[in-house]
């Protein structure tokens, strides 16, 4: 055999280690590329303290007193915004979550998501779940289940349920369940479930401000987010439980309120840098 | 060759014997545990068998007839099979026991009727596994063949399972036969009722039986009670034609039903299943010289199964009914050759499956002083089907000292759906495409050597093929496996591969008895389990399941195992078996998923980590002694089992202890017409439950065996 040959054969080897060479370099391994985490605390609060239950400690801008009993929710699709223009749905395990006042699991979301590094300026989440997702019976085991919202009256569930009592004009301690869900459109003035001829979905984007945060590699970031009870009373409108009654699920017009409110009802606290974990 | 347990003509010798089996049992015990215990604290196990062995071709087999069972209580096949080497079976409730053998389950042991009949269970939850559709009373012999190597009943993947019922046969002289049966168990206040009657002549001849089980809730040795109750209804008739000598024509139809048949193991009980089963055997013999036989067999099987959690406390927030209906149809024809010592199998073989299922929830809400009932509809199989054609062959040849028999199948399998159910999200199809096609191949190897001072060397080599089931193809959020998820189908699956090797040694003495040893080894390629999709892509449907699995090919894995017996001579007043068996299950590279607060936050990779499902090591010794020329027969079986610490940490098993239980009988048949057996089983009302009864739903709770039962089999015949 030739040396020009042997140098043929050589140059042939060459070009085709350095073609898997190339190759390999372009099947990155995903567990190698750089990421962060995050966590969501949720924390109910009225007048900027913790939600102390059952005692009758608290008046509204519309000048009701009440006390709250039970506080359960979703939020959904979170999205996090990059500097870059760039965002990122959290949904890699679950792009819904519940959270109950009276389940502590509940109260902490750590997100299973990898998160690329860098600058973000907000988040924003959806407030309920939309009506692409919102479907009857999806959830079928406590405690989500108990958040199911009647077929009749458009199905999926509850975005919210804030359940208490208030003291009504004549002194009498009336109970209330503020509950936000589909609302309905009815003929005539009752609320008969045979006279509904459209639907209303009332979730809406909540967007928080003073959200934004960096993001390094490895690092895990959990955000304290607070629901302010007494702001779905108040801005832009007025919510008073002597108007409106105990119950609103089947009051669009209530729910509308409720929902115009609830756009400033959530604030974000300081994030805390969790150490960096692998 | 087989090992037979009979009555024996002597009983000199025999006192000493029992001294030195018991000393066996114990140097056995004590030698197997040290060993185990230094490899991860497996279990040895000793159990009782009737006839056990390797059969002729080389192949490991059980063979158990008629009267083992009918003296026995059985309940349920499955139940009753557990007590054989290397079977186990799922425990859900009180009945419908799912056979596992050397840790195959579920679609990957063929289980059949009369050499060939199939049935299609209904249920998701395998409440009705197919040998709950015959009732033990109506069972002639039970084959278990274990490995992938018996190929002429259709593809088998892990073990095939042939239940013989009792068919019409001619008779010498016309005549008109019975049998009637009654049997109680305390504890569950259980009763069974039998009625069997055959008859005819040379030229015509039929059978007819049926019979009634009912069974109420079992108080276990915890002295808790669990809702296990079941009722059983059941007949079954045959007619038989002989036409000419070498002719027969057998019509057979079997309908079983099964009501408010309790399952506290699982999110919902049966309130019906009913099961019609309808087969056609012509068989024509001794046709020429060469030509020994040409069978033809086709059947049809139905299954009606409805199951709902009306009696379980989570239909007071949403009520859930099932129905599903299945169906099987199907056929064969085969040829067996003869030139010289030349034996050769030919056959074809049709099967057509359809699946049809939906689900009804009803969700109450009582809201602001209004009551709102919410329904939904959703199908957890739409008009699913497959068809399996097949063709295969069987060779056999005796050598000097040397049986030597191949075993080659193709199969071609096509599924289909009309689910109009998609599941494609973020780019990522999950559930799409429904129509699948494959060609698959199996085959099996199979030589038994006779060597010098009666020891025989067993050797078997084989590839089993399954194609995925419908369940694994089409199934849709149904918790259908031990983990309480809901479990999504995957119609994209490929077949499922066990490359088996099998070998063993016996030893035959006419004083000593049979000894055989024997190990094997599996290799599962494509192997098909489950692995969880998130709750943004697909949530579960069921109360109680933490979230949703989707079947998918996982790498290989691969199982391995032994099992050990010995049995008496067959000549002897006295008789003893001695069984001991385990099988172990590797995953080499498992996922784990970290779950905190309720939430998958990550997941982890697990390296060997053990299959989930399979039983622990165990053994068993029965033994007992012929009075009277048979009329009086005590016996003892004790089951000894080690815990089962080798668990799927992927799966989140969990590990269970080990129990030694004890049961007596004594049976007395002073006329040949009739036989009385009373007996305790679990004798000091033991707490224990097997490794593989699945949890009580909605909790980490084992689901116990049955405390302590007496009972008492009376069989009259005529």
């Amino acid at each position: 055999m030739s040396l020009l040959r042997i140098h043929r054969y050589l140059l042939a080897l060459l070009v085709v280690t350095i073609f898997i060479a190339s190759c390999k370099k372009s099947e990155e391994d995903p567990a190698d590329q750089p990421y962060g985490r995050i966590t969501f605390r949720f924390d109910q609060k009225i007048d900027g303290k913790p939600v102390v239950k059952n005692q009758l400690l608290y008046t509204n801008a519309a000048g009701n007193q009440y006390l709250v009993t039970d506080v359960m929710y979703f939020i959904s699709d979170i999205t996090l915004y990059r500097n870059d223009g760039g965002s990122r749905m959290i949904k890699d395990w679950q792009d819904i979550f519940y959270i109950d006042d009276a389940i502590p699991s509940t109260l902490v979301h750590p997100f299973l998501d990898k998160i690329e590094p860098g600058i973000y300026d907000s988040i924003s989440f959806i407030f309920g779940i939309t009506e692409e997702k919102n479907k009857s019976f999806m959830f079928v085991n406590p405690p989500e289940v108990n958040m199911a919202w009647p077929s009749v009256l458009g199905g999926g569930y509850h975005y919210m349920m804030i359940n208490g009592k208030w003291m009504d004009t004549t002194g009498l301690l009336m109970p209330f369940n503020l509950h936000l869900g589909i609302g309905q459109l009815y003929h005539g003035t009752g609320y008969n479930t045979d006279s509904i001829y459209a639907f209303v979905q009332n979730y809406f984007k909540v967007s928080l401000p003073g959200s934004s945060f960096t993001l390094n590699d490895r690092d895990s970031l959990v955000f304290r987010l607070a629901m302010n009870i007494e702001r779905w009373f108040e801005g832009p409108h007025l919510f008073d439980f002597n108007q409106w009654g105990g119950n609103i699920m089947q009051k669009q017009p209530a729910m509308q309120v409720i929902k115009e409110n609830g756009a400033d009802v959530f604030t974000i606290q300081p994030v805390t840098r969790l150490p960096a974990k692998n | 060759m087989m090992v037979v347990s009979r009555p024996f003509r002597s009983a000199s010798s025999g006192a000493k014997v029992p001294v030195i089996f018991l000393g066996f049992l114990l140097l056995f015990q004590l030698t197997a545990f040290d060993v185990f215990a230094q490899m991860n604290q497996d279990t040895l196990m000793l159990q009782e068998v009737e006839i056990i062995g390797v059969n002729k071709k080389g192949f490991r087999e059980i063979l158990i007839r008629a009267p083992r069972i009918e003296y026995a209580p059985v309940r349920d096949i499955g139940d009753f099979l557990r007590q054989e080497p290397n079977v186990a079976g799922i425990r859900k409730g009180g009945v419908s026991i799912d056979p596992v053998v050397r840790g195959f389950k579920y679609n990957q042991v063929s289980v059949l009727l009369n050499n060939g009949v199939k049935i299609e269970g209904g249920c998701p939850n395998r409440m009705d596994p197919v040998a709950s559709h015959v009732e033990s009373e109506n069972i002639d012999q039970i084959e278990v063949i274990k490995g992938p190597y018996i190929l002429k009943y259709g593809p088998v993947m892990g073990a095939l399972i042939n239940l013989q019922t009792a068919r019409p046969h001619p008779w010498e002289a016309p005549s008109i036969h019975g049998k009637v049966l009654y049997g109680f168990e305390s504890n569950w206040n259980g009763q069974r009722e039998h009625i069997y009657l055959e008859g005819g002549n040379k030229r015509v001849f039929f059978n007819a039986g049926g019979g009634f089980k009912g069974y109420g809730s079992y108080t276990a040795g915890n002295k808790e009670l669990y809702n296990s109750s079941f009722q059983k209804l059941y007949g079954s008739a045959g007619l038989g034609f002989a036409i000419g000598a070498k002719n027969s024509l057998i019509v057979n139809y079997l309908y079983d039903q099964g009501k408010n048949v309790r399952f506290p193991a699982l999110p919902m009980d049966e309130r019906l299943d009913q099961t019609h089963v309808a087969s056609v055997n012509f068989t024509s013999e001794n046709i020429s010289k060469t030509w020994e036989r040409l069978q033809f067999q086709t059947y049809f099987s139905l299954v009606h199964h409805v199951m709902d959690n009306l009696n379980r406390a989570s239909a007071n927030t949403m009520q859930a009914v099932t129905t599903v209906d299945a169906r099987n149809v199907g056929g064969k024809l085969v040829t067996v050759h003869k030139a010289g010592n030349h034996s050769i199998l030919a056959g074809i073989d049709y099967e057509d499956v359809w699946k049809n299922g939906e689900k009804v929830m009803t969700m109450k809400m009582i809201m602001e002083g209004d009551t709102f009932i919410s329904v939904k509809h959703t199908n957890v199989w739409n008009d699913a089907g497959y068809r399996n054609a097949g063709l295969f062959g069987e060779y056999m040849i005796p050598l000097k000292n040397t049986e030597l028999t191949a075993a080659l199948r193709f199969d071609y399998n096509q599924a289909h759906s009309q689910d109009t159910f998609r599941l494609v999200k973020d780019g990522n199809s999950y559930f799409d495409k429904t129509a699948s096609a494959f060609f698959n191949v199996s085959f099996g190897l199979g030589a038994r050597i006779r060597l010098p001072h009666g020891f025989y060397l067993n050797g078997a080599l084989g590839l089993g093929t399954r194609s995925p089931s419908l369940l694994e193809r089409f199934i849709k959020l149904m918790p259908v496996q031990f983990d309480s998820y809901d479990y999504l189908g995957n119609p994209q699956l490929k077949p499922e591969h066990n490359w088996q090797a099998d070998l063993s040694v016996d030893w035959r003495h006419p004083e000593i008895g049979v000894f055989s040893v024997g190990g094997f080894f599996s290799l599962i390629t494509n192997y098909i389990t489950g692995k969880v999709l998130p709750p943004s892509v697909i949530k579960p449907s069921t109360q109680g399941a933490p979230g949703v699995k989707q079947f998918y090919n996982a790498d290989a894995v691969y199982l391995t195992g032994f099992e050990v017996t010995w049995q008496s001579p067959a000549s002897k007043q006295w008789f003893c078996t001695l069984n001991a068996a385990a099988t172990w299950g590797i995953q080499p590279d498992a996922v784990r998923y970290v779950v905190s607060g309720g939430q998958v936050t990550d997941q982890e990779s697990v390296k060997n980590d053990p299959l989930p499902e399979i039983p622990p090591l165990e053994g068993s010794v029965r033994g007992g002694y012929r009075f009277f020329k048979n009329k009086l027969i005590p016996s003892v079986t004790v089951r000894l089992v080690n815990a089962q610490m080798k668990v799927s940490e992927s799966y989140g098993e969990q590990t269970t202890p080990g129990f030694v239980t004890a049961a007596i009988a004594l049976r007395y048949s002073p006329w040949k017409f009739i036989s009385v057996t009373g007996g305790i089983e679990n004798l000091f009302d033991t707490p224990y439950y097997e490794h593989l009864n699945r949890r009580m739903i909605g909790s980490t709770n084992p689901l116990y065996e049955p405390g302590r039962v007496f009972y008492v089999n009376a069989i009259f015949r005529f």
